[in-house]
């Protein structure tokens, strides 16, 4: 398997492998204030590096009960991506001698970004695109909600069609750029085509929200991790 | 109160093609069944009584009639209050991302609260949080007749109802139809299948190249077609092309779908896998040809192998089939010859995306011949084919075995049965030998 065809495997199981998982049916404000406190976390950790520690074991912690191992490797797989790309990319400034920076200080360039990473497809994966629905609709924007069902239906089915097609051109013995145009092709004609039969569905307006199901227990979880994170903040040397 | 539709097309169509002079009236509790060969105008006609057809640059000049509002000069989203369509890709009218947002979307914009009750009968009520995504075609469409179930549209038009469908979920949709019609509403079917529908007795309409052939009461006009299908030549087989050992696949978070799978393949075999919808007859396809790796076991392969989608626009790189085909590398007189079996002449140099789904699958068939595979794994390649197309499909086939090729193909389509060598039923994740 090409290293193309497996990043955007990787990809497509870290951000929509995850089905409804019990974290994204906690209380939307206890949400919120976790992703604002993990943001804390990460932006204090600067001074006080243990906290980067604090909050990747949090995480883990979190995905290991909610996704399992598969996602929590999926999830690296994809972090490791970014990691890499800042820090060879500082490494070879230093190396080009356009700055002066130690190895240490890119191994943690190397780090955290792995950690911001992980944390954006942690924070994205639970955000339940329901409640960003409601939302909407709670505001008045009631013709723009079904743009958030759309992304959720549309950009599995894109990443899917663009693994098929790459797929296929192993056995055709083609190039990996050749593919792309098939997979857009597809993607173009489901969208063109799910406009015209959804027509009613995508313009018009719903009157009502959708009820969403809460489990209190993870939102306690999540309370009390929130109420860790802020506690670290203040504790950690 | 579901009054009667009547309906009066003059023309309508595309700058191509057009269908002219379709009057017929329908009553409360009857059901409306549009046949004809590939191309005749059926799902034409379909969009111009929804006037669906103005969205994809089309035209229609006539009337449909329904409570006196002709529906033709009303606005779209009007119409859809009273009309749902159920396309052949039930796929493509779900915009939610799981069971219960499509669901409850919907209802939503009818301006209904979420009343779970559309699920119940249908089953799906335990599937709620079920990503659409991973849906089979037979749940799509139950999740679809759900909506119906909830919404209570006075008219339903489904598009080709059957093409992805198992044969037991068949007749349990047709009880659901049944039930359509006991509560008095108007449903309007096109299926290139008419006795289908035999017991339920419908109202037909033949169409043949835009024009109604026939209108009336039920006849089975097509069923002379069935002893022309050719069966498949008695080959000898030769040696073997593949052998698959204790297959086993799962999907990540999922239970395993595929559970020890054992087979062998020779040359000059074709090999139906039969099965329910989503017991997992296309992953099979995708390990045996060498897209999935198994879990466990292996699969030997004796010979190049090539996957050919259910979409064959995935397979299909070139934006015209004189370019993919050439793309193959081969000598002139083999082009030509393959143009000629798998009948592309006609559409040679025509964009892509302007042939229909029969023709893009006869041209990928013809560019995997052309690349010269020796085992050809085809994923319902029937699906949605007349009796016309699935004869020129099952003669491209014998030809492809006639070179010592293996043919496997998956499907659930009760026509193919006779051209098979040994037909398999892969349930529950287990594959056995069917009679």
């Amino acid at each position: 398997m090409n290293p193309i065809n497996l990043i955007v495997q990787y990809i497509y199981r870290s951000l929509f492998l995850t089905k409804q998982t019990t974290l994204r049916k906690t209380n939307l404000f206890v949400k919120i204030i976790f992703i604002i406190s993990t943001i804390y976390c990460y932006v204090i950790s600067l001074d006080k590096p243990l906290l980067l520690i604090h909050i990747i074991t949090v995480l883990v912690i979190l995905s290991l009960i909610d996704r399992g191992l598969e996602w929590i490797f999926s999830v690296i797989i994809v972090s490791i991506i970014p990691g890499l790309w800042f820090s060879l990319t500082t490494l070879l400034l230093k190396l080009t001698g356009f700055i002066e920076i130690d190895l240490s200080t890119i191994f943690m360039i190397f780090i955290r970004t792995i950690i911001v990473t992980y944390t954006i497809i942690f924070c994205f994966s639970i955000i339940d695109p329901v409640e960003v629905y409601n939302l909407l609709i709670r505001i008045g924007l009631n013709k723009y909600a079904v743009i958030v069902l759309l992304i959720y239906r549309l950009t599995p089915y894109g990443l899917n069609s663009f693994i098929e097609s790459l797929n296929i051109s192993r056995l055709k013995e083609e190039d990996i750029k050749s593919r792309l145009a098939p997979a857009v092709a597809s993607i173009i004609e489901t969208a063109s085509y799910i406009n015209e039969y959804g027509y009613f569905k995508i313009h018009g307006n719903p009157k009502y929200v959708i009820e969403t199901l809460l489990n209190r227990f993870y939102s306690i979880v999540l309370l009390i991790i929130f109420i860790i994170n802020i506690s670290a903040t203040l504790l950690f040397p | 109160m579901v009054s009667k539709l009547s309906v009066g097309i003059k023309t309508a169509g595309y700058s191509d093609f057009k269908i002219e002079n379709v009057f017929f009236e329908i009553k409360p509790g009857e059901l409306l069944l549009i046949t004809g060969r590939s191309g005749s105008g059926k799902t034409t006609l379909l969009y111009s009584i929804s006037n669906l057809i103005k969205i994809r640059g089309g035209f229609v000049n006539g009337y449909v009639l329904y409570n006196n509002i002709n529906l033709l000069e009303r606005d779209l989203k009007e119409v859809f209050e009273k009309i749902m369509i159920i396309p052949q890709e039930p796929w493509f009218a779900t915009v939610g991302y799981s069971v219960y947002t499509e669901y409850c979307h919907t209802l939503s914009v009818y301006g209904l609260k979420c009343e779970l009750n559309g699920l119940v009968k249908t089953g799906l009520i335990n599937n709620i949080d079920q990503s659409t995504f991973t849906l089979s075609a037979g749940q799509y469409q139950r999740l679809l007749i759900s909506e119906v179930f909830a919404v209570k549209p006075d008219i339903i038009l489904f598009d080709e109802p059957f093409t992805y469908i198992d044969l037991e979920s068949r007749i349990d949709f047709i009880k659901t139809i049944e039930s359509f019609l006991e509560e008095n509403r108007i449903v309007i079917v096109v299926d290139h299948i008419p006795s289908n529908w035999r017991k339920v007795e419908p109202k037909l309409i033949i169409l043949d190249n835009g024009r109604v052939k026939y209108y009336g009461h039920y006849i089975d006009p097509l069923d002379e077609h069935i002893n022309r299908l050719r069966v498949k030549k008695n080959l000898e087989y030769s040696d073997i092309s593949l052998k698959a050992v204790n297959i086993w696949f799962k999907y990540p978070y999922e239970k395993p779908l595929i559970k020890g799978v054992n087979l062998e393949l020779h040359y000059s075999e074709i090999i139906g896998i039969r099965g329910g919808n989503g017991v997992g007859k296309t992953t099979l396809l995708k390990i045996l040809s060498g897209i999935y790796k198994p879990w466990k076991g292996f699969v030997d392969r004796n010979g190049r192998a090539i996957y050919l989608p259910e979409n064959p626009l995935l397979y299909l790189t070139h934006p015209t089939p004189r370019l993919e085909l050439e793309s193959c590398s081969v000598e002139d007189d083999l082009l030509r010859e393959v143009v000629e079996v798998f009948d592309l002449n006609r559409v040679i140099d025509k964009p892509l995306k302007h042939l229909s789904s029969g023709e893009r699958r006869r041209l990928a068939l013809a560019s995997c011949f052309l690349r010269n595979y020796d085992l050809y794994f085809l994923d319902e390649p029937s699906g949605g084919l007349d009796y016309h197309s699935l004869i020129q499909l099952i003669d491209m086939i014998n030809y492809i075995v006639e070179k010592k090729k293996t043919v496997v193909i998956a499907h659930h389509d009760p026509r193919l049965k006779n051209i098979f060598d040994k037909e398999y039923l892969l349930s529950n994740g287990v594959l056995v030998e069917s009679n």
